[in-house]
């Protein structure tokens, strides 16, 4: 009996003592899925490095350069150091075959409208991009595609330059790059109106969202790849580039007229979004809705950390702005190279007061996202891929 | 280490030394069983930058328990109840519900309790209610690579978290059911209202209320 009594004695101790042990904070580092290589294909806001530099704030801090979304969703894979595959040497591109991130900075689902270089077999193509790197493609892969947002911009550009007679056949000749001339012309109609211009422009939209599918399905899904993220068109008409052009078509139309305009470009996106949708219905791909998520970041940037949602950040320098809206632009290398964080941070604007004030901003330049906007992005894009039981 | 058995040796003894035939005035009561502790949570928004509606879960658990009871007078009991140290896994919730587990944090809650037992030393069942205090450890926060996905980390630049330790009352439902030869069953159901912050690497914080339940199972023996 008493030995019992002792036993039960030495398991208390036993428990207290057990109680006494530490442990510290720490994190598992392991990703859960661990892919062996990212392929990216798509336009600047993914392109990373196409130009030698990417289309957000220059890090000062070579070592640690900011991260865009792809980026931010590759890391969590286990790729730390995805690169660009289509090298711009001045003149032509050049591919560097260690590199897996295809996209390149002003790519198109439809790069006829690309005036610079109006092929579809140049690396501008976000399709010939996939055609290349499906070369590459391993099932075990995690492949992601972005596109829409240069095509939209590009229609939006010529439907805005419709107005005399030379613009219209301007507009109907970029419609008829994808459209048949046929359909472009029955929309429009012998006395062409904003309103059937408009109807045209959503089923040109709608069918450069039939072409991105269409190429997803032959050159990714068809090759066994078994995670795939497509990202939709998010709302172009948000960025400053196309708020300053929204102004200056209230200036000249009213208000009303800049309404209607953003409307019809906001039916245009849905419309390519939609058959991006539709055309990737019932594969395995994960469709991310940018359209959405950023509506979302639009509309309470506060609940995202974010106080600028509609100024630039970058600096505006001599020789680095965009021709139509004044805006720094990331296209020009003088704005590449004054829209450091270094520079920024000891350059304090008029209303900031932090030397980190360029973290809450949305926007780099007029059209692409601060390295915190592709943060918020990329954590989005993964808090779907967990869901999925990927992350 | 002879010091320490020495240690250990001494309370033992005392115990042994008081040994009695009920739960009466001086008696010591040793007990060792399991514990399942199920937080109640009411989880807060995570602070920005993040989705609205970011919450978080907190899973229960179980584990070897144990604990010692002195008893001042006939009816009047001192408790402290031990236990090996609960691992909760923390999961995602609100607008990330569904991402998975996001982490998981070690508690010990360090407890004592006045208890006061009704009906007769000897009766053969004894129920009691107890109030005390308790200080929550929580220690050795583990996040997992969802919570870093999630946080826009990297593996190189993972998303951490603790969690604050924290003071608060523990009320307690039991009773105690006598055996032969001085051994008992011991059955106790407590509540520990507790709230508390867990704070990430990235500096964003998420409030909880915990409100922990526990419920507790042991086989003891009277000295």
């Amino acid at each position: 009996m008493k030995q019992w009594k002792w036993a039960v004695v030495a398991t208390s101790c036993a428990i207290v003592l057990a109680g006494c042990g530490g442990a510290s904070d720490g994190s598992d580092t392991t990703p859960k899925t661990v892919a062996p290589s990212v392929k990216v294909f798509g336009d600047s806001i993914m392109d990373s490095g196409t130009f030698g530099y990417k289309f957000t704030i220059q890090s000062a801090d070579a070592s640690k350069p900011f991260l865009i979304f792809p980026e931010v969703v590759a890391a969590n894979f286990g790729v730390s150091n995805l690169c660009a595959f289509f090298r711009f040497n001045g003149t032509t591109f050049v591919p560097n075959t260690s590199c897996t991130s295809f996209a390149v900075g002003g790519g198109r689902v439809n790069n006829l409208t690309n005036t610079s270089a109006p092929s579809n077999a140049v690396p501008f193509s976000i399709p010939y991009q996939m055609s290349v790197g499906a070369a590459t493609l391993s099932a075990s892969d995690l492949v992601i595609v972005d596109g829409g947002g240069n095509d939209l911009a590009d229609l939006t550009g010529a439907y805005l330059g419709a107005t005399t007679p030379a613009g219209i056949a301007t507009y109907m000749n970029l419609l008829g790059t994808l459209l048949p001339p046929a359909t472009v012309s029955a929309i429009i109609g012998s006395t062409p109106t904003a309103t059937s211009m408009g109807t045209a422009a959503g089923a040109y939209a709608q069918a450069v969202g039939q072409t991105l599918a269409a190429a997803v399905k032959t050159n990714i899904v068809a090759k066994g790849v078994n995670k795939v993220v497509v990202v939709n068109s998010p709302d172009i008409t948000v960025t400053p580039r196309f708020m300053a052009v929204l102004s200056a078509v209230a200036a000249a139309g009213g208000t009303a007229q800049r309404d209607a305009v953003q409307a019809a470009v906001r039916a245009w996106t849905a419309a390519f979004n939609g058959a991006l949708a539709q055309g990737l219905a019932g594969t395995n791909v994960q469709l991310y809705d940018l359209n959405t998520e950023g509506g979302k970041i639009s509309a309470t940037p506060a609940q995202f950390a974010l106080t600028n949602i509609t100024t630039p950040a970058c600096p505006k320098v001599a020789g680095g702005l965009d021709s139509t809206t004044g805006q720094a632009s990331l296209s020009q290398p003088a704005t590449v190279v004054a829209c450091n964080s270094a520079s920024m941070s000891a350059n304090i604007p008029v209303g900031e007061t932090a030397a980190d004030w360029w973290t809450r901003y949305a926007y780099s330049d007029n059209f692409h996202p601060t390295p915190a906007l592709h943060k918020l992005i990329g954590q989005s894009i993964n808090l779907q891929l967990a869901k999925a039981g990927w992350l | 280490m002879k010091n320490t058995k020495q240690f250990l040796l001494v309370p033992a003894l005392l115990l042994c030394a008081a040994a009695a035939q009920a739960q009466t005035a001086g008696t010591w009561l040793l007990r060792a069983g399991a514990t399942k502790i199920t937080p109640n949570v009411t989880s807060d928004d995570l602070t920005a930058p993040s989705l609205a509606g970011t919450k978080a879960s907190i899973g229960s658990s179980s584990r070897l328990s144990g604990g010692i009871t002195y008893m001042v007078d006939n009816n009047l009991a001192i408790d402290v109840p031990v236990a090996v140290p609960f691992q909760h896994d923390i999961s995602g919730d609100g607008a990330i519900l569904g991402a998975g587990k996001i982490g998981d944090v070690k508690a010990l809650p360090a407890t004592v309790m006045a208890q006061w037992r009704f009906l007769e030393p000897n009766a053969p069942v004894r129920p009691y209610i107890g109030a005390g205090i308790t200080y929550a450890a929580f220690y050795g926060a583990k996040s997992t690579s969802t919570l870093t996905a999630l946080t826009g980390g990297t593996p190189a630049n993972p998303t951490t978290l603790s969690v604050d330790s924290k003071w608060a009352a523990t009320l307690q439902l039991g009773a105690s059911f006598q055996l032969k030869d001085g051994w008992f069953i011991d059955a106790s159901y407590t509540v520990t209202p507790l709230r508390t912050r867990t704070t990430l690497s990235s500096g964003q914080t998420l409030d909880t209320t915990l409100n922990p339940s526990s419920f507790s199972l042991s086989i003891g023996m009277r000295f």
